[in-house]
């Protein structure tokens, strides 16, 4: 059966690459531009209906601020802008998503950055986006807590600057250890990182 | 004698830890978003010298402006501004997302960048409620996704100003009161694990605090204990 793999963000490079390694591979691949694009959503949920089920659902909302500024003029609108696309995009289609997850695959991905780990963040200017960006790995976390015991799965990837080691369609793609009849602990599905395309563990 | 501004000081912690202040011989410029609510007027009688009552609603980037405008129309220098303000949204929508990003996110950084000059002759100090809700790795609930969000970009928020501001000699207090029966959602809440006037007077002792970790930006709750993040 093919897998159906909705990948929205697909403005950015990274995720564009994802829907070209699904689609090679024979996946379904609807893709939106942004996660937050209404007109793209009702396509996307028109297809996603039609099939009955969706087993990967991916975004990438590395959106940066238009208007970035020094400290003392920042930008709180354009702030404010990338937030609501980001967190709030991301959510809704999260939420519109979830009933066609649960009748497929059941993983939610997000394509993050490595420059907004809050302990070291290498972003020092673009608070739009790296708060936006720290908004979205609690988002994850938070359905990881509410979804796993459901049998979701979750992945969180930042791809290397310079495009080396994995790709984030092989990083989504790929299934981690897990057995039932072994403690919670000993499964690397019942935890939730942030990893490179090396599979580093990036500190959140 | 030190100057200091605290956010959200009509109720609760922030009423509470404005009181404390008060009562440890500072300046207050107690910031009121809600003109209605009698107990920070109550208090000011009984420090007509030493208090002063700035209207201010941090979610408005023009009311922080103006309030930073009145502050520095009564003093040179501002030692501590102190980062109380909060709402805890009803909803899960975006409205919910929204107002708490305004408010718990943004607020503190409107704050910094209006009160920055008037810091700059002052103690350098920042001190801003996060809570345990913005450390990802730790996380453990289901729900309140728009308050969690708002702390995790608060958090993140505060490293990027540490890594700015501590060059310049500033240091920072990052505190997590615990489960305090606060007013956060609209009424004072019945259940949790200390009232504002118990969690006060340690964020008081943590805030003046000269023999603290500056060099690392720590989360500290309110049993002493640290929360890496």
């Amino acid at each position: 059966m093919k897998e159906i793999v909705l990948i929205a963000g697909t403005c950015f490079q990274e995720a564009a690459g994802a829907a070209e390694w699904f689609r090679q591979r024979g996946a379904v691949v609807i893709e939106m531009t942004t996660a937050a694009d209404a007109a793209e959503l009702a396509g996307a949920l028109e297809t996603i209906q039609a099939e009955g089920k969706l087993d990967y659902l991916i975004v990438q909302a590395t959106h940066r601020g238009e208007n970035v500024q020094p400290l003392g003029q920042l930008d709180d609108q354009d702030i404010s802008r990338v937030f609501d696309l980001g967190v709030n995009g991301t959510h809704a289609l999260v939420e519109k998503m979830l009933p066609f997850l649960r009748q497929g695959k059941k993983r939610l991905g997000l394509i993050t950055s490595a420059a907004t780990s809050t302990r070291e963040p290498k972003e020092t200017k673009d608070f739009a986006f790296a708060m936006t960006q720290a908004g979205l790995h609690m988002l994850w976390k938070l359905y990881f807590n509410k979804l796993r015991p459901e049998g979701f799965t979750f992945r969180v990837f930042c791809p290397n600057e310079d495009g080396s080691g994995l790709c984030a369609g092989q990083y989504m793609h790929m299934d981690f250890c897990y057995d039932v009849r072994e403690e919670y602990i000993h499964s690397e599905e019942n935890r939730i990182v942030m990893r490179d395309g090396m599979m580093r563990e990036i500190s959140w | 004698m030190e100057h200091v501004v605290i956010t959200g000081a009509d109720r609760g912690i922030g009423l509470a830890l404005t009181e404390t202040f008060l009562r440890n011989g500072y300046t207050v410029y107690a910031g009121q978003f809600m003109p209605e609510w009698p107990q920070l007027s109550d208090l000011q009688p009984l420090y007509p010298q030493r208090m002063h009552i700035i209207p201010l609603h941090v979610g408005n980037t023009q009311s922080v402006k103006e309030a930073a405008a009145l502050v520095g129309s009564l003093t040179h220098r501002v030692d501590y501004l102190i980062n109380c303000a909060g709402i805890f949204p009803k909803t899960e929508d975006a409205d919910g997302f929204n107002s708490a990003f305004q408010v718990n996110s943004l607020g503190p950084l409107r704050m910094v960048e209006a009160f920055l000059p008037l810091m700059q002759e002052g103690r350098r100090r920042l001190c801003t409620f996060s809570s345990e809700t913005g450390v990802i790795p730790l996380m453990q609930r289901v729900k309140d996704f728009p308050y969690c969000v708002s702390k995790a970009a608060l958090n993140m928020e505060m490293h990027m100003l540490f890594k700015a501001l501590r060059p310049e000699g500033y240091t920072f207090r990052l505190f997590h009161p615990g489960w305090v029966k606060s007013y956060m959602s609209g009424q004072k809440s019945t259940v949790g694990d200390f009232e504002p006037e118990e969690a006060a007077p340690v964020a008081y002792r943590y805030f003046v605090s000269d023999e603290e970790i500056d060099d690392v930006l720590i989360l500290r709750d309110i049993q002493g204990q640290y929360w890496p993040f």
